[in-house]
Protein backbone atom coordinates (compact mmCIF):
# COMPACT_ATOMS: atom_id res chain seq x y z
CA UNK A 1 0.00 0.00 0.00
CA UNK A 2 0.71 3.41 -0.51
CA UNK A 3 2.28 5.82 1.87
CA UNK A 4 0.07 8.67 3.06
CA UNK A 5 2.48 11.14 2.00
CA UNK A 6 4.74 10.90 -1.36
CA UNK A 7 3.94 11.31 -4.85
CA UNK A 8 0.85 8.57 -4.81
CA UNK A 9 -1.50 8.04 -7.85
CA UNK A 10 -1.75 11.01 -10.56
CA UNK A 11 -4.53 10.83 -13.35
CA UNK A 12 -4.42 13.24 -16.08
CA UNK A 13 -7.99 13.54 -17.26
CA UNK A 14 -10.78 14.87 -14.82
CA UNK A 15 -13.98 13.13 -16.79
CA UNK A 16 -15.63 10.34 -15.90
CA UNK A 17 -13.02 7.71 -16.23
CA UNK A 18 -10.43 9.86 -14.11
CA UNK A 19 -12.69 10.17 -11.63
CA UNK A 20 -14.32 7.05 -11.54
CA UNK A 21 -10.79 5.51 -10.92
CA UNK A 22 -10.05 8.24 -8.23
CA UNK A 23 -13.20 7.07 -6.30
CA UNK A 24 -12.31 3.28 -6.62
CA UNK A 25 -8.87 4.06 -5.40
CA UNK A 26 -10.43 5.11 -1.82
CA UNK A 27 -13.48 2.80 -2.19
CA UNK A 28 -10.98 0.22 -2.47
CA UNK A 29 -8.86 1.32 0.35
CA UNK A 30 -6.15 3.51 -1.13
CA UNK A 31 -5.00 6.13 1.26
CA UNK A 32 -2.12 7.55 -0.47
CA UNK A 33 -1.94 10.76 -2.56
CA UNK A 34 -4.32 11.18 -5.86
CA UNK A 35 -4.02 14.34 -7.63
CA UNK A 36 -6.47 14.89 -10.82
CA UNK A 37 -5.31 17.41 -13.55
CA UNK A 38 -8.18 18.40 -15.95
CA UNK A 39 -7.10 20.45 -18.92
CA UNK A 40 -10.89 21.59 -18.75
CA UNK A 41 -11.95 24.37 -16.23
CA UNK A 42 -14.90 22.50 -14.76
CA UNK A 43 -15.44 19.85 -12.01
CA UNK A 44 -15.71 16.54 -13.30
CA UNK A 45 -19.25 16.22 -15.21
CA UNK A 46 -21.45 13.44 -17.09
CA UNK A 47 -21.12 13.90 -21.14
CA UNK A 48 -23.88 12.30 -21.79
CA UNK A 49 -26.48 14.66 -21.08
CA UNK A 50 -24.92 17.19 -22.69
CA UNK A 51 -26.97 15.95 -25.62
CA UNK A 52 -29.95 15.46 -24.43
CA UNK A 53 -30.86 17.17 -21.04
CA UNK A 54 -28.63 20.03 -21.39
CA UNK A 55 -29.34 21.11 -24.68
CA UNK A 56 -32.85 20.65 -23.67
CA UNK A 57 -32.18 23.06 -20.80
CA UNK A 58 -33.96 20.05 -18.63
CA UNK A 59 -30.95 20.22 -16.24
CA UNK A 60 -28.67 22.72 -15.08
CA UNK A 61 -24.95 22.42 -15.04
CA UNK A 62 -25.01 21.17 -11.33
CA UNK A 63 -27.37 18.29 -12.19
CA UNK A 64 -24.28 17.14 -14.80
CA UNK A 65 -21.75 17.20 -12.39
CA UNK A 66 -20.34 13.69 -11.04
CA UNK A 67 -19.18 15.43 -8.13
CA UNK A 68 -18.93 18.47 -6.19
CA UNK A 69 -15.94 19.90 -4.38
CA UNK A 70 -17.34 18.99 -0.60
CA UNK A 71 -17.48 15.30 -2.64
CA UNK A 72 -13.86 15.50 -3.67
CA UNK A 73 -12.34 16.77 -0.51
CA UNK A 74 -14.52 14.28 1.53
CA UNK A 75 -12.51 11.45 -0.98
CA UNK A 76 -9.32 13.70 -0.51
CA UNK A 77 -9.23 14.13 -4.14
CA UNK A 78 -6.83 16.99 -5.08
CA UNK A 79 -8.62 18.28 -8.14
CA UNK A 80 -6.67 20.52 -10.08
CA UNK A 81 -9.08 22.13 -13.18
CA UNK A 82 -7.65 24.64 -15.84
CA UNK A 83 -4.93 22.26 -15.82
CA UNK A 84 -3.54 20.27 -19.18
CA UNK A 85 -0.63 17.51 -18.77
CA UNK A 86 1.49 18.26 -21.44
CA UNK A 87 4.51 16.25 -21.50
CA UNK A 88 5.83 12.54 -19.44
CA UNK A 89 9.08 10.87 -18.82
CA UNK A 90 8.74 7.11 -18.04
CA UNK A 91 12.04 6.98 -17.29
CA UNK A 92 11.61 9.08 -14.39
CA UNK A 93 8.22 8.50 -13.60
CA UNK A 94 7.25 12.20 -13.88
CA UNK A 95 4.56 14.27 -15.76
CA UNK A 96 4.76 17.84 -17.31
CA UNK A 97 2.18 20.02 -16.29
CA UNK A 98 3.48 23.62 -18.13
CA UNK A 99 6.42 24.48 -16.23
CA UNK A 100 6.02 21.80 -13.77
CA UNK A 101 7.19 18.63 -13.26
CA UNK A 102 5.23 15.90 -10.88
CA UNK A 103 6.34 12.67 -9.91
CA UNK A 104 4.40 10.04 -9.60
CA UNK A 105 4.36 6.29 -8.67
CA UNK A 106 1.15 5.25 -10.46
CA UNK A 107 -0.44 7.40 -13.41
CA UNK A 108 -3.61 6.96 -14.80
CA UNK A 109 -4.24 8.51 -18.08
CA UNK A 110 -7.83 9.20 -18.82
CA UNK A 111 -7.29 12.38 -21.17
CA UNK A 112 -10.38 11.21 -23.41
CA UNK A 113 -10.62 12.32 -27.01
CA UNK A 114 -11.79 15.45 -28.77
CA UNK A 115 -14.24 16.43 -31.82
CA UNK A 116 -12.69 15.54 -35.01
CA UNK A 117 -12.94 19.09 -37.22
CA UNK A 118 -13.60 19.48 -40.68
CA UNK A 119 -10.17 20.23 -42.58
CA UNK A 120 -11.46 22.99 -44.27
CA UNK A 121 -13.48 25.04 -41.83
CA UNK A 122 -13.00 26.58 -38.90
CA UNK A 123 -15.25 26.75 -35.70
CA UNK A 124 -16.47 30.14 -35.04
CA UNK A 125 -19.06 31.92 -34.19
CA UNK A 126 -22.13 30.05 -35.87
CA UNK A 127 -20.24 26.55 -36.48
CA UNK A 128 -19.58 24.74 -33.50
CA UNK A 129 -18.07 20.97 -32.77
CA UNK A 130 -19.52 19.63 -29.62
CA UNK A 131 -17.49 17.28 -27.01
CA UNK A 132 -17.28 19.30 -23.63
CA UNK A 133 -20.02 21.66 -21.47
CA UNK A 134 -18.78 24.59 -22.61
CA UNK A 135 -19.74 23.30 -26.43
CA UNK A 136 -23.20 22.35 -25.50
CA UNK A 137 -23.87 25.84 -23.44
CA UNK A 138 -22.37 27.93 -26.40
CA UNK A 139 -24.92 26.42 -28.76
CA UNK A 140 -27.68 25.96 -25.90
CA UNK A 141 -26.72 30.31 -25.42
CA UNK A 142 -27.39 30.53 -29.34
CA UNK A 143 -30.86 28.67 -29.58
CA UNK A 144 -33.09 31.17 -29.10
CA UNK A 145 -31.79 33.73 -31.99
CA UNK A 146 -31.90 30.57 -34.57
CA UNK A 147 -34.38 28.70 -36.43
CA UNK A 148 -32.06 26.46 -38.91
CA UNK A 149 -29.81 24.44 -37.67
CA UNK A 150 -27.16 21.81 -39.92
CA UNK A 151 -25.74 18.89 -38.14
CA UNK A 152 -23.43 17.00 -40.07
CA UNK A 153 -22.58 13.61 -39.31
CA UNK A 154 -25.44 10.96 -38.13
CA UNK A 155 -23.30 8.94 -35.65
CA UNK A 156 -24.99 8.88 -32.01
CA UNK A 157 -23.91 12.41 -31.45
CA UNK A 158 -25.11 13.84 -34.44
CA UNK A 159 -28.70 12.19 -34.29
CA UNK A 160 -28.73 13.15 -30.69
CA UNK A 161 -28.17 16.71 -31.06
CA UNK A 162 -30.35 16.90 -34.23
CA UNK A 163 -33.25 15.40 -32.25
CA UNK A 164 -32.97 17.44 -29.04
CA UNK A 165 -33.04 20.89 -31.06
CA UNK A 166 -35.08 19.80 -33.53
CA UNK A 167 -37.47 18.73 -30.14
CA UNK A 168 -36.67 22.78 -29.28
CA UNK A 169 -38.95 23.76 -32.16
CA UNK A 170 -36.33 24.28 -35.44
CA UNK A 171 -35.83 23.55 -38.55
CA UNK A 172 -32.70 20.72 -38.58
CA UNK A 173 -30.80 18.92 -41.46
CA UNK A 174 -28.72 16.31 -40.97
CA UNK A 175 -25.59 15.71 -43.76
CA UNK A 176 -23.68 12.65 -43.93
CA UNK A 177 -22.12 11.07 -46.69
CA UNK A 178 -23.42 7.68 -46.17
CA UNK A 179 -26.32 6.56 -47.27
CA UNK A 180 -28.41 5.84 -43.12
CA UNK A 181 -27.26 7.44 -39.96
CA UNK A 182 -25.39 4.46 -37.95
CA UNK A 183 -25.15 3.93 -34.01
CA UNK A 184 -22.31 2.32 -32.74
CA UNK A 185 -22.27 -1.52 -32.49
CA UNK A 186 -25.52 -1.97 -34.26
CA UNK A 187 -24.08 -3.31 -37.27
CA UNK A 188 -26.67 -1.04 -39.36
CA UNK A 189 -29.89 -3.43 -38.28
CA UNK A 190 -31.86 -0.30 -36.62
CA UNK A 191 -30.10 2.32 -39.28
CA UNK A 192 -33.77 2.46 -41.10
CA UNK A 193 -35.39 2.94 -37.99
CA UNK A 194 -33.52 5.88 -37.03
CA UNK A 195 -34.16 7.49 -40.58
CA UNK A 196 -37.66 6.89 -40.53
CA UNK A 197 -37.66 8.77 -37.12
CA UNK A 198 -36.11 11.68 -38.21
CA UNK A 199 -38.17 12.04 -41.27
CA UNK A 200 -41.11 11.21 -39.23
CA UNK A 201 -40.37 14.22 -37.04
CA UNK A 202 -39.83 16.55 -39.93
CA UNK A 203 -35.53 16.35 -39.90
CA UNK A 204 -34.25 17.07 -43.41
CA UNK A 205 -31.91 14.20 -44.04
CA UNK A 206 -29.57 14.85 -46.83
CA UNK A 207 -27.61 11.60 -47.09
CA UNK A 208 -25.22 10.42 -49.64
CA UNK A 209 -24.06 14.07 -49.22
CA UNK A 210 -20.68 14.90 -50.35
CA UNK A 211 -19.68 18.62 -48.65
CA UNK A 212 -17.92 20.34 -50.99
CA UNK A 213 -17.41 23.76 -49.12
CA UNK A 214 -18.79 25.59 -46.12
CA UNK A 215 -18.31 29.77 -45.73
CA UNK A 216 -19.55 31.15 -42.79
CA UNK A 217 -21.25 34.66 -43.15
CA UNK A 218 -22.39 37.19 -41.01
CA UNK A 219 -26.00 35.88 -40.13
CA UNK A 220 -25.91 32.62 -41.69
CA UNK A 221 -23.77 29.20 -42.76
CA UNK A 222 -23.60 28.17 -46.28
CA UNK A 223 -23.24 24.85 -47.40
CA UNK A 224 -22.11 23.52 -50.75
CA UNK A 225 -23.23 19.73 -51.23
CA UNK A 226 -21.84 18.07 -54.55
CA UNK A 227 -24.14 17.40 -57.72
CA UNK A 228 -27.18 19.62 -54.90
CA UNK A 229 -28.42 23.06 -54.61
CA UNK A 230 -26.39 25.08 -51.58
CA UNK A 231 -28.11 25.78 -48.78
CA UNK A 232 -28.01 27.92 -45.78
CA UNK A 233 -28.37 27.41 -42.04
CA UNK A 234 -28.45 29.91 -38.73
CA UNK A 235 -25.60 27.39 -37.56
CA UNK A 236 -23.74 24.56 -38.18
CA UNK A 237 -22.72 21.68 -35.76
CA UNK A 238 -20.15 19.29 -36.93
CA UNK A 239 -20.73 15.48 -35.38
CA UNK A 240 -18.14 14.02 -37.11
CA UNK A 241 -16.41 11.30 -35.00
CA UNK A 242 -13.01 12.42 -32.44
CA UNK A 243 -9.23 12.30 -31.90
CA UNK A 244 -7.66 11.03 -28.96
CA UNK A 245 -5.71 13.07 -26.51
CA UNK A 246 -2.66 11.60 -26.67
CA UNK A 247 -0.24 13.93 -28.64
CA UNK A 248 1.87 14.66 -25.36
CA UNK A 249 2.89 11.03 -25.12
CA UNK A 250 4.66 11.48 -28.45
CA UNK A 251 8.00 10.37 -27.38
CA UNK A 252 7.27 8.21 -24.19
CA UNK A 253 7.64 5.21 -26.32
CA UNK A 254 3.51 4.18 -25.32
CA UNK A 255 2.18 3.18 -28.26
CA UNK A 256 -0.03 5.42 -29.11
CA UNK A 257 -1.42 4.36 -32.64
CA UNK A 258 -5.24 4.48 -32.26
CA UNK A 259 -5.62 5.18 -29.01
CA UNK A 260 -3.28 4.03 -25.86
CA UNK A 261 -2.81 0.36 -25.74
CA UNK A 262 -3.15 -1.13 -22.88
CA UNK A 263 -3.29 -4.92 -21.92
CA UNK A 264 -6.09 -6.52 -19.84
CA UNK A 265 -6.00 -4.74 -16.81
CA UNK A 266 -5.37 -1.17 -18.46
CA UNK A 267 -1.61 -1.10 -18.09
CA UNK A 268 0.27 1.23 -20.96
CA UNK A 269 3.86 0.89 -19.43
CA UNK A 270 5.44 0.14 -16.28
CA UNK A 271 2.70 1.89 -13.23
CA UNK A 272 1.37 3.69 -16.11
CA UNK A 273 -2.03 2.79 -17.18
CA UNK A 274 -5.00 4.55 -19.23
CA UNK A 275 -9.13 4.05 -18.93
CA UNK A 276 -11.99 5.11 -20.76
CA UNK A 277 -12.67 6.99 -24.36
CA UNK A 278 -8.62 7.47 -24.70
CA UNK A 279 -7.46 3.59 -24.16
CA UNK A 280 -7.57 0.97 -26.09
CA UNK A 281 -7.65 -2.65 -23.60
CA UNK A 282 -6.65 -5.67 -24.78
CA UNK A 283 -9.79 -7.99 -24.89
CA UNK A 284 -9.21 -12.05 -24.54
CA UNK A 285 -12.49 -13.26 -25.41
CA UNK A 286 -12.32 -10.08 -28.82
CA UNK A 287 -8.79 -11.47 -29.46
CA UNK A 288 -7.81 -7.75 -29.85
CA UNK A 289 -7.17 -4.64 -28.61
CA UNK A 290 -10.87 -2.65 -28.79
CA UNK A 291 -11.28 0.90 -28.80
CA UNK A 292 -14.50 1.57 -26.89
CA UNK A 293 -15.40 5.35 -26.93
CA UNK A 294 -18.37 4.76 -24.52
CA UNK A 295 -19.49 5.83 -20.96
CA UNK A 296 -20.06 1.96 -19.65
CA UNK A 297 -16.52 1.30 -20.49
CA UNK A 298 -14.99 4.53 -19.36
CA UNK A 299 -16.72 3.76 -15.60
CA UNK A 300 -15.81 0.53 -15.91
CA UNK A 301 -12.23 0.66 -16.92
CA UNK A 302 -11.55 3.17 -14.19
CA UNK A 303 -13.09 1.02 -11.34
CA UNK A 304 -10.86 -1.91 -12.92
CA UNK A 305 -7.87 0.69 -12.89
CA UNK A 306 -8.21 2.27 -9.34
CA UNK A 307 -9.14 -1.51 -8.01
CA UNK A 308 -5.80 -3.02 -9.43
CA UNK A 309 -3.52 -0.02 -8.31
CA UNK A 310 -5.21 -0.19 -4.86
CA UNK A 311 -5.69 -3.83 -4.30
CA UNK A 312 -3.47 -5.75 -6.86
CA UNK A 313 -6.57 -7.37 -8.51
CA UNK A 314 -8.20 -7.89 -11.86
CA UNK A 315 -11.26 -7.01 -12.83
CA UNK A 316 -13.07 -8.23 -15.28
CA UNK A 317 -14.66 -6.23 -17.51
CA UNK A 318 -18.32 -6.83 -18.96
CA UNK A 319 -19.99 -6.42 -22.72
CA UNK A 320 -19.95 -3.07 -23.90
CA UNK A 321 -23.41 -1.26 -23.33
CA UNK A 322 -24.66 1.70 -24.78
CA UNK A 323 -27.37 3.92 -24.76
CA UNK A 324 -29.25 6.76 -26.02
CA UNK A 325 -32.32 8.76 -26.67
CA UNK A 326 -33.52 10.07 -30.13
CA UNK A 327 -37.10 11.92 -29.96
CA UNK A 328 -38.17 9.47 -27.25
CA UNK A 329 -37.02 6.73 -28.34
CA UNK A 330 -34.84 4.86 -25.88
CA UNK A 331 -32.06 2.07 -27.48
CA UNK A 332 -29.95 0.27 -25.12
CA UNK A 333 -27.84 -2.11 -26.42
CA UNK A 334 -25.09 -4.96 -24.91
CA UNK A 335 -22.39 -6.75 -26.93
CA UNK A 336 -22.04 -5.71 -30.84
CA UNK A 337 -24.99 -6.61 -33.70
CA UNK A 338 -23.01 -7.60 -36.20
CA UNK A 339 -24.20 -6.24 -39.58
CA UNK A 340 -23.45 -9.84 -41.58
CA UNK A 341 -25.61 -11.59 -39.37
CA UNK A 342 -29.61 -11.88 -39.52
CA UNK A 343 -31.74 -9.32 -37.14
CA UNK A 344 -34.01 -11.34 -35.03
CA UNK A 345 -36.90 -9.67 -33.47
CA UNK A 346 -37.52 -11.62 -29.79
CA UNK A 347 -40.07 -9.26 -28.13
CA UNK A 348 -42.52 -6.78 -29.39
CA UNK A 349 -42.19 -5.46 -32.62
CA UNK A 350 -40.33 -3.01 -35.14
CA UNK A 351 -43.67 -1.33 -36.46
CA UNK A 352 -44.94 -0.67 -32.75
CA UNK A 353 -42.02 1.22 -32.05
CA UNK A 354 -41.21 -0.99 -28.88
CA UNK A 355 -39.06 -4.11 -29.35
CA UNK A 356 -36.00 -6.24 -28.74
CA UNK A 357 -33.94 -7.52 -31.34
CA UNK A 358 -30.41 -9.41 -31.71
CA UNK A 359 -27.59 -11.27 -33.64
CA UNK A 360 -26.84 -14.58 -33.58
CA UNK A 361 -23.79 -16.31 -34.53
CA UNK A 362 -25.00 -19.83 -33.93
CA UNK A 363 -26.65 -19.94 -30.83
CA UNK A 364 -24.65 -17.64 -29.45
CA UNK A 365 -26.07 -14.03 -29.16
CA UNK A 366 -23.18 -11.63 -30.17
CA UNK A 367 -25.44 -8.13 -29.09
CA UNK A 368 -28.65 -7.51 -28.29
CA UNK A 369 -30.54 -4.07 -28.34
CA UNK A 370 -33.96 -2.58 -26.89
CA UNK A 371 -36.25 0.13 -28.49
CA UNK A 372 -38.50 0.91 -25.86
CA UNK A 373 -38.01 -1.83 -23.63
CA UNK A 374 -36.17 -1.81 -20.98
CA UNK A 375 -37.55 -5.12 -19.10
CA UNK A 376 -37.71 -7.14 -21.53
CA UNK A 377 -33.58 -5.83 -23.24
CA UNK A 378 -32.19 -6.77 -19.45
CA UNK A 379 -33.30 -10.09 -19.20
CA UNK A 380 -32.27 -10.98 -22.63
CA UNK A 381 -29.01 -9.09 -21.77
CA UNK A 382 -28.76 -11.12 -18.35
CA UNK A 383 -29.25 -14.16 -20.77
CA UNK A 384 -26.07 -13.40 -23.33
CA UNK A 385 -24.01 -11.93 -20.24
CA UNK A 386 -24.28 -15.35 -18.45
CA UNK A 387 -23.80 -17.22 -21.29
CA UNK A 388 -20.72 -14.84 -22.56
CA UNK A 389 -19.46 -15.34 -19.13
CA UNK A 390 -20.05 -19.18 -18.83
CA UNK B 1 -26.53 3.01 4.30
CA UNK B 2 -29.21 4.79 2.71
CA UNK B 3 -29.62 4.75 -1.10
CA UNK B 4 -31.35 7.41 -3.09
CA UNK B 5 -32.87 6.74 -6.20
CA UNK B 6 -34.24 9.98 -8.80
CA UNK B 7 -36.26 8.50 -11.06
CA UNK B 8 -36.27 12.47 -12.95
CA UNK B 9 -32.52 11.73 -13.76
CA UNK B 10 -33.17 8.03 -14.69
CA UNK B 11 -33.23 7.27 -18.27
CA UNK B 12 -34.08 3.16 -17.78
CA UNK B 13 -30.70 1.80 -18.35
CA UNK B 14 -31.19 -1.17 -16.07
CA UNK B 15 -27.86 -1.51 -14.75
CA UNK B 16 -28.79 -0.89 -11.15
CA UNK B 17 -31.01 -3.52 -11.19
CA UNK B 18 -28.40 -6.05 -13.59
CA UNK B 19 -25.86 -5.55 -10.95
CA UNK B 20 -27.88 -5.47 -7.77
CA UNK B 21 -31.29 -6.68 -8.52
CA UNK B 22 -32.30 -7.29 -4.53
CA UNK B 23 -31.58 -3.46 -3.71
CA UNK B 24 -33.14 -1.80 -7.34
CA UNK B 25 -35.96 -3.15 -9.74
CA UNK B 26 -37.37 -1.05 -12.66
CA UNK B 27 -40.93 -0.63 -13.24
CA UNK B 28 -42.91 -1.06 -16.78
CA UNK B 29 -41.48 2.12 -18.34
CA UNK B 30 -38.08 1.05 -17.06
CA UNK B 31 -37.52 3.40 -14.73
CA UNK B 32 -35.88 2.87 -11.35
CA UNK B 33 -37.42 1.51 -8.21
CA UNK B 34 -35.78 1.42 -5.05
CA UNK B 35 -36.77 -1.99 -3.09
CA UNK B 36 -34.81 -1.61 -0.27
CA UNK B 37 -33.59 1.88 1.27
CA UNK B 38 -31.14 0.80 3.70
CA UNK B 39 -29.29 -2.15 2.42
CA UNK B 40 -27.82 -4.65 4.99
CA UNK B 41 -24.04 -4.63 4.84
CA UNK B 42 -23.30 -7.77 2.87
CA UNK B 43 -25.23 -5.33 -0.17
CA UNK B 44 -23.04 -2.42 0.65
CA UNK B 45 -20.68 -2.99 -1.84
CA UNK B 46 -23.53 -4.30 -4.86
CA UNK B 47 -25.10 -0.49 -3.85
CA UNK B 48 -22.08 1.71 -4.16
CA UNK B 49 -21.39 -0.47 -7.68
CA UNK B 50 -24.73 0.08 -8.89
CA UNK B 51 -24.47 4.18 -7.88
CA UNK B 52 -21.37 3.97 -9.68
CA UNK B 53 -22.35 2.34 -13.35
CA UNK B 54 -25.48 4.65 -13.38
CA UNK B 55 -25.56 6.14 -16.71
CA UNK B 56 -27.83 8.99 -15.60
CA UNK B 57 -25.78 9.03 -12.16
CA UNK B 58 -29.66 8.72 -10.16
CA UNK B 59 -28.73 6.85 -7.78
CA UNK B 60 -26.74 8.01 -4.48
CA UNK B 61 -25.48 6.16 -1.80
CA UNK B 62 -25.21 7.87 1.89
CA UNK B 63 -22.96 5.57 3.92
Amino acid sequence: MAPASGSGVIIAGGSLAGFTAAQALRTDGYSGRIQIFSGENSLPYNRPPLSKQILLGKWTVEQSLIANQEQLDKLEIEFKSGETVDGISVENQEITVGNNKFEFENLIIATGVRARQLSHVATSKRTFTFRTLADALAIKGSIDEISTVGVIGSGVLGCEIASAIATLGKKVTILDQIPLPNLPMTGGHVSGKIHELFITNEVEMRMNAQIENISEGEKSVRIEVKGGTAFEVDILVIAIGSIANTEWLGNSGIDISNGILCDSKGEAAENIFAAGDVARWWSDSAGAALKRENQSSAIEQGLAVGHFIATGEESAISLPFFWSEIFGAKITLTGTLEPELPFEVLHGSIDEDSFVGATFRGDQMTGVIGWNMSKEFRQERKKMEAATNG
Amino acid sequence: MKVRVDREACIGAGQCALVAGSIFDQDDEGLVILLVESPGESSHAMARKAATLCPAKAISVEE
